[in-house]
């Protein structure tokens, strides 16, 4: 018989119940043509298209009913009927007409396409059976979708693709997201300072690197015991190509400037950050990267005057947020010292979906206690004090130095610094669908 | 017992933050640090003192350190 019999439905044996592989799709035998742009907009010239391809004398158009709702019945009198704002036209015509009027249509550049017309079905209850050809149109379209929305081209429907990145062995997820991976950009002739716990000053991947340590907590050098300053630096600066690893920092040639503020106990105090923070300044570092924070909402003086004077002098200070939200709890958290200063650079943290970490402290009130600005911030890669080298942990601590390192690849690619660079960064940042308490003007990128 | 002060120096007095320091030593600073490019003078002084400091001319404000303490090595979020 050469068909195969596919049951649907209740599969009790209806004729209704069963569908037929080999059935023609279900046409109306009219034919819908699409007129092109040229044409579209001009009530002559597609009626003259449609009698040059298709003889239609008798065309009712939409244009000639009132709020262009086509009378029906009139319309089945007409040998086309004319959808005038749409530029499209239902003929009618029997298949031998048909063949002829696809072969004109195909000489004249006025007719895009000529398609029988479908008969469409609406979605049936369950148990009902869906004719074959309604399910083949529907996968059709899905597939044509999907091919366009990933396509991202100037025709992609306005979908949203929900983002999914991943550690790739070249690069960590964070960098993609941030566009690093694509970036020309290095950092060269920028000073990056971080101040944290110190560096890890025997890190394989930092051979030959320009670093200058300094550790400004009493007793301790700058050798970080800890590993959060080492995480914080390679997310930073860390080298194009790290020997065995996927790449994970941002300003590769930065000149790295390593403040010990926090003690190897991951503690410190105004002595030593401030003293921390003057230093990367009279050394003319462009960026001051502080991956700590206090749970205090109000603004600091200390900190807005310095975050202030900083900028004047060409120096941009980018402060983690804060961890103390638990969103899953309905906990937002807050931004504290010295994040909430207005003129320091508040950054939160988004996971590898783009979606808004957990921990992620929210905008706080009081004036200057907003989030500026997201960077990848959990499940984060990077350098760790060795014999361990690497670690993967999440805060925004770790988004901070994506935005610092980003910073050095603006500053390089604009001569931009100070205010003029806080600029660069949010005029370029990537609008994210997430409220901007919660991430300032959005996911951080590099310059192409 | 002396608390841990951050003094911010105002806009108009930062060439002449050496001079503030000295007056906040005679009026009973122990003076630790004179941060020039920042114009900040930290240190400590006892509660009693602080008052009389607070409104002297060159002093933007005289604050409580802040701490800061972040999460162990071994933690997941830091």
């Amino acid at each position: 018989m050469g068909s195969s019999m596919i049951e649907a439905g209740n599969g009790d044996g209806r004729d209704q119940g069963v569908v037929r592989s080999d059935q023609l799709v279900e046409t109306t035998g009219r034919y819908v043509v699409v007129l092109s742009d040229d044409v579209h907009g001009d009530e002559a010239a597609m009626t003259d298209a449609l009698h040059s391809v298709a003889g239609a004398r008798n065309i009712a158009s939409t244009s000639e009913f009132e709020a262009s709702a086509l009378d029906l019945g009139q319309a089945e009198a007409a040998d086309a009927t004319l959808f005038a704002e749409l530029g499209i036209a239902v003929v009618t015509a029997d298949p031998d007409q048909a063949a002829s009027i696809t072969a004109a249509a195909a000489e004249d550049e006025r007719i895009v396409a000529v398609e029988p017309e479908r008969i469409l079905y609406a979605i049936t209850q369950q148990g009902d059976p869906l004719p074959i050809d309604y399910l083949r149109g529907y996968r059709d379209a899905v597939v044509h979708l999907y091919e366009q929305a990933s396509s991202g081209g100037p025709d992609a429907p306005e979908v949203d693709v929900m983002a999914q990145f991943v550690d790739t062995p070249q690069f960590t997820w964070g960098l993609q997201a941030t566009k690093v991976s694509t970036s020309s950009r290095s950092g060269e002739g920028v000073s990056l300072a971080v101040l944290d716990t110190g560096f890890d000053l025997n890190h394989p991947d930092f051979a030959g690197r320009a670093i200058n340590p300094r550790s400004f907590v009493p007793g301790e050098a700058p050798q970080d015991g800890h590993g959060h300053g080492t995480h914080c630096v390679g997310t930073s600066c860390g080298s194009a190509n790290p020997p065995g690893s996927r790449r994970y920092g941002v300003a590769h040639a930065a000149m790295i400037f390593v403040g010990k503020v926090l003690s190897n106990q991951g503690s410190g105090s105004d002595t030593s950050i401030l003293a921390g923070m003057n230093w990367a300044i009279a050394n003319g570092c462009r960026v001051i990267s502080m991956s700590l924070g206090a749970d205090v909402r109000t603004v600091s003086t200390a900190y807005e005057r310095v975050g202030r004077r900083a900028l004047a002098a060409g120096t941009l200070v980018v402060a983690a947020a804060g961890n103390n939200a638990r969103r899953s709890l309905g906990n937002t958290g807050f931004v504290g010292i010295p994040a909430n200063s207005p003129s320091i650079m508040a950054v939160g943290a988004v996971d590898s979906r783009l979606r808004i970490a957990e921990f992620s402290a929210r905008s706080n009130p009081v004036m200057g206690g907003q989030v500026d600005i997201a960077a990848p911030g959990v499940a984060v890669y990077s350098s760790w004090p060795m014999p361990q080298r690497y670690h993967t942990i999440s805060g925004t601590s770790m988004a901070t130095p994506h935005v610092s390192g980003i910073a050095a690849l603006w500053s390089q690619e604009t001569g931009a610094t100070g205010p003029a660079l806080w600029s660069a960064l949010v005029r370029s940042a990537q609008r994210l669908r997430l409220p901007s308490v919660d991430v300032g003007a959005g996911l951080a990128q590099a310059p192409q | 017992m002396p608390d841990r002060i951050t003094v911010t120096v105002t806009d108009d007095q930062l060439a002449n933050i050496d001079e503030l320091a000295d007056r906040l030593r005679v009026a009973g600073m122990q003076v630790d640090q004179v941060l020039h490019a920042v114009g900040v003078i930290t240190g400590s002084i006892t509660k009693s003192q602080r008052t009389s400091i607070e409104n002297m001319a060159g002093v933007a404000a005289a604050e409580e350190e802040t701490s800061f303490q972040i999460a162990p090595p071994d933690a997941d979020v830091q």
